[in-house]
Formats: structure tokens, C-alpha cells, sequence
């Protein structure tokens, strides 16, 4: 059967490949599509700006780094790319952790995090806006599978085709999960 | 399709509680672009750096400038062949082709090449008219070769003189005099033959003084040259008068204008000692 998505999959592929060829304008291409993308699910993971801009930044610069490791056979770009956001976050959230376990002594706990077993921390700023403190409030009695799919559909905002080959889960269960926590999102926000 | 909605609304919001301080924008876009343009001026690959056509053009290139080496290198090395004359538009060639020979050439062999390259310059000499800068030139030419050929003869023996196991480029060469007479020296030893190690010994030196007097006789000629234009340079060029009065009128080194391997005779003296040509 044929990829639904295969037009958007190839056309990232595509940029990717005049990027690495040496097309400034495809990388700058590359980059306006993805910057507020990734800037968002920096913000999500860690509900800190300052924290947000220096994991948005390192981020792009093991894109420029590792992209000649791409291998567009493999799978789509999309792909890729997010599973390197990701553990560009998980790395950086397990080195603050590592601080956190130091300062334990000295009674610093509040430092410490703790992904994806607990709730996304949401920035004071976006906090006024009711209808994001309902979502989060929604996400917060989620489970972990819960909030990845929200991470990837709503602010990574990957088709189904791409979410279910960084999950390893089958098209169809996603869209029934997705329906379901779309649904769990619609009742928390219902009062807004 | 009121799901989609809600999706895209949530989205919306995210996006816009989420938006990026315009500080940073511009700042990571800075950073994001020069790394770019650093990784990829320096690390890109040989078939990303090049299209298709870039390589086209490139190869193109290469092949044109492989073939121009290739017939520049046929030339030279016909020119150097032929010998041709110093009035001949491959004469540069020559010469430049003389000079790779040169330092190709393993340093036992050097004087005997400087002194084919002094003859070669004698010969054109005889072929040169009455034109003086040519002239000058050719003689200069002559008397440097002449002297090179003695410095690298004095270098090769002393070398051998100081290391007398040494040198084997010199001692094992099959067609050197001393090669061959070493083996000979050890028959006679050998068979107690005095007599014929004495033969030819004076044989060898005969040789080598008939050698030297031609030599100087080339030498005086020239200076006597019936062509005035030759007789003022080598007048005037102090290398072919130092040449003169030193080989001729007091007679250090030996040196066979033809061929030779150079090595110590004596104590004190430097010959080139001569081996016949196959």
C-alpha cells in the first residue's frame, strides 16, 4: 500500500538532499520550517525559556553535524530529525538531573527533572492563557505514552505516518490513541 | 472534522504562547547559517562538492593538462635525444632536460654526466656563429660544466677516501675501472704476479695523462680558436682560465672528457678513472 504521506516525506528528503549538496537555501529553508517547531517542544519538555534557547540551539547545530549521517533509504527525514530533538532534550534533562542529585544535600530538590514520568512543566508566561493551562492540566493525569503522542502531534505536528515509525506503533493504533487524548483535551477545555 | 478543528486550535496556541523571543530568532539564525557554511566548505564530500557537471568540466581539465605534460615531457626528451643545436627552439628543453638527468643521477655518476653535458656545449660552440652574448653564454656554460664535473669527482673521492668500505655505487659498478681491477689486484695478490699489477697500473696512468692531454688540448684549442668571438670570451671568463691554468699547467685531477668513474689514486691526487663504453 502506498504512503499517504510519501509527497511530504519526500519533499523534506528532497531539501535535506540540496542541503547536503550545498544549497545554503535549502538549509535556511530547512530551518525556517522547524525552528518554532523544535523552539515549542523545547518549551513543552522544560516550561523554562532561557533553558528552551540553549536545547533549540544545540539541537540545530547536531543537525548540521550529523545530517551527512542521514540516510534517506532508512526512512523519511521528519523522523529522523525529531528522534534527535528528542534525545538532544532527554540528554540535557538527565545532565540537569545530575546537578539536581549534588545539590540534594544541601536541601535543592526543586531542581531536579523528571521525563517523561511527569507532567510537561508550563512556563509562567503561557500559563495565563486558559485554554494551554486546561490542555496541561489535562496532561498531567496522562500517561507517558499520552503526552509523547501530544508532543509529536500537536507541536512537533508529524503526520500519522511519520508518529508511528518514531513510536514503532502501527498507523491505526495511533489514530485511535490520538482520537482518544484529543477527546480526554476537548473535555478539559470544554469550560474555556 | 470538529476534531481537526480543536487540533489546529490547540496547535495555534502552542504556537503562539510558544513563540520564540525575536533576540534569539535572529541569533540562532546567525549561528545556525555560519555553522552551516563552516561544515560545509570544509567537510562536504568530493561528490556533494561536485555536480555532475562541475566533474564533466574537471575531468575535462584534468585530461587537458595529462596531455599536455605527456607531449611537453615527449618533446623534452626528444630535444635532450636529438641533441639539437643552441640555435634550436627545443634548446630550452634540452637544458632543462639536462638538468632533471642531473638530479636523477646518483652522485658517483655526476661527473661523468657534466663532462658529456661540457662536451655537448663545446659542440655548440662549433656550431655558434659570431654572436658574442651566445658565445659568452655557450663558454660560460662550457667552464662550468668542466668545473662542476671536477667538484663532484673531488666529492665522490673523498667520500671513498674517507670511508674506503664505502661507496659501494662506485666500487661494485660493473663496468668501473676499479670495480675490476680491485678483483684483479686480488688474483694477482693472489698468483704473487707483481709484475702485471705493475703493467697496469702504467697502462692506467697512460690512459689517464692521454686522456687529460686531450682534454687540455680541447681546452687550449678553444682559447686559440681561430673564430675571434670565441678567443675574447674564453679570455674573459674567469672559470675556463682558471680551468686552463689549474688542469693544464698543474695537473691535480684526471679527468677523461669522455667517461669515467672518479676515485682516489695516491695520496693526494683525484683522477677520473676511465672505463671503456660497451
Amino acid at each position: 500500500m502506498q504512503n499517504p504521506h510519501a509527497p511530504i516525506h519526500n519533499e523534506w528528503n528532497e531539501t535535506v538532499r540540496k542541503m547536503r549538496s550545498g544549497n545554503r537555501k535549502a538549509a535556511e529553508l530547512l530551518y525556517k520550517k522547524l525552528f518554532h517547531k523544535v523552539f515549542g517542544f523545547a518549551m513543552h519538555r522544560v516550561g523554562n525559556r532561557a533553558t528552551a534557547e540553549d536545547i533549540t540551539q544545540d539541537i540545530f547545530m547536531k543537525l548540521i553535524e550529523k545530517i551527512d549521517l542521514f540516510d534517506s533509504a532508512k526512512g523519511g527525514f521528519l523522523v529522523w530529525f525529531w528522534q534527535l530533538a528528542r534525545n538532544t532534550v532527554t540528554d540535557h534533562l538527565r545532565k540537569a538531573r545530575t546537578v539536581s542529585f549534588s545539590d540534594i544535600e544541601t536541601g535543592d530538590e526543586e531542581k531536579s527533572f523528571d521525563y517523561p514520568d511527569h507532567a510537561p512543566a508550563l512556563e509562567d508566561a503561557a500559563a495565563t492563557n486558559e485554554t494551554l493551562r486546561s490542555v496541561y492540566a489535562a496532561l498531567a493525569s496522562a500517561t507517558p505514552e499520552e503526552r509523547e503522542l501530544f508532543e509529536l502531534r500537536f507541536i512537533a505536528d508529524l503526520p500519522y505516518s511519520e508518529i508511528a515509525a518514531v513510536t514503532g506503533r502501527s498507523e491505526g493504533t495511533l489514530r485511535v490513541s490520538i482520537s482518544r487524548l484529543k477527546q480526554k483535551l476537548k473535555d478539559a477545555t470544554h469550560h474555556v | 472534522m470538529f476534531n481537526f478543528l480543536f487540533e489546529q486550535k490547540i496547535k495555534d496556541v502552542i504556537q503562539r504562547v510558544y513563540r520564540p523571543r525575536k533576540q534569539f530568532r535572529e541569533k540562532m539564525r546567525t549561528l545556525y547559517l555560519a555553522a552551516w557554511d563552516t561544515h560545509y566548505s570544509s567537510s562536504a564530500t568530493v561528490a556533494e562538492k561536485f555536480s555532475p557537471s562541475t566533474f564533466r568540466y574537471f575531468s575535462r581539465g584534468f585530461v587537458t593538462a595529462l596531455t599536455l605534460v605527456a607531449l611537453t615531457g615527449g618533446i623534452t626528451s626528444y630535444a635532450d635525444y636529438a641533441n639539437v643545436g643552441s640555435a634550436s627552439p627545443l634548446y630550452t628543453l634540452k637544458r632543462t632536460s639536462e638538468s632533471i638527468r642531473l638530479s636523477f643521477t646518483k652522485e658517483s655518476a655526476r661527473p661523468t654526466l657534466h663532462l658529456e653535458f661540457a662536451n655537448r656545449r663545446l659542440q655548440e660552440l662549433k656550431e655558434t656563429g659570431t654572436e658574442k652574448a651566445r658565445l659568452e653564454e655557450l663558454v660560460k656554460d662550457f667552464a662550468q660544466e668542466l668545473k662542476q664535473s671536477m667538484i663532484t669527482a673531488k666529492v665522490v673521492s673523498s667520500e671513498n677516501a674517507a670511508e674506503p668500505m664505502g661507496a659501494p655505487a662506485f666500487q661494485s659498478a660493473p663496468l668501473s675501472f676499479s670495480s675490476s681491477s680491485k678483483i684483479e689486484d686480488e688474483e694477482s695478490d693472489k698468483e704473487g704476479g707483481s709484475r702485471r699489477n705493475r703493467e697496469r697500473k702504467d697502462r692506467e696512468e697512460s690512459e689517464d695523462r692521454s686522456s687529460d692531454d686531450r682534454f687540455c688540448e680541447q681546452l687550449k684549442e678553444m682559447a686559440d680558436d681561430p673564430n675571434p668571438a670565441i678567443r675574447a670570451v674564453t679570455e674573459e671568463d674567469p672559470i675556463f682560465s682558471d680551468l686552463l691554468e689549474k688542469r693544464c699547467e698543474t695537473p691535480i685531477f684526471f679527468i677523461s672528457p669522455s667517461h669515467g668513474n672518479a676515485e682516489v689514486s695516491g695520496s693526494a691526487r683525484v683522477r677520473v678513472a676511465t672505463t671503456s663504453t660497451p
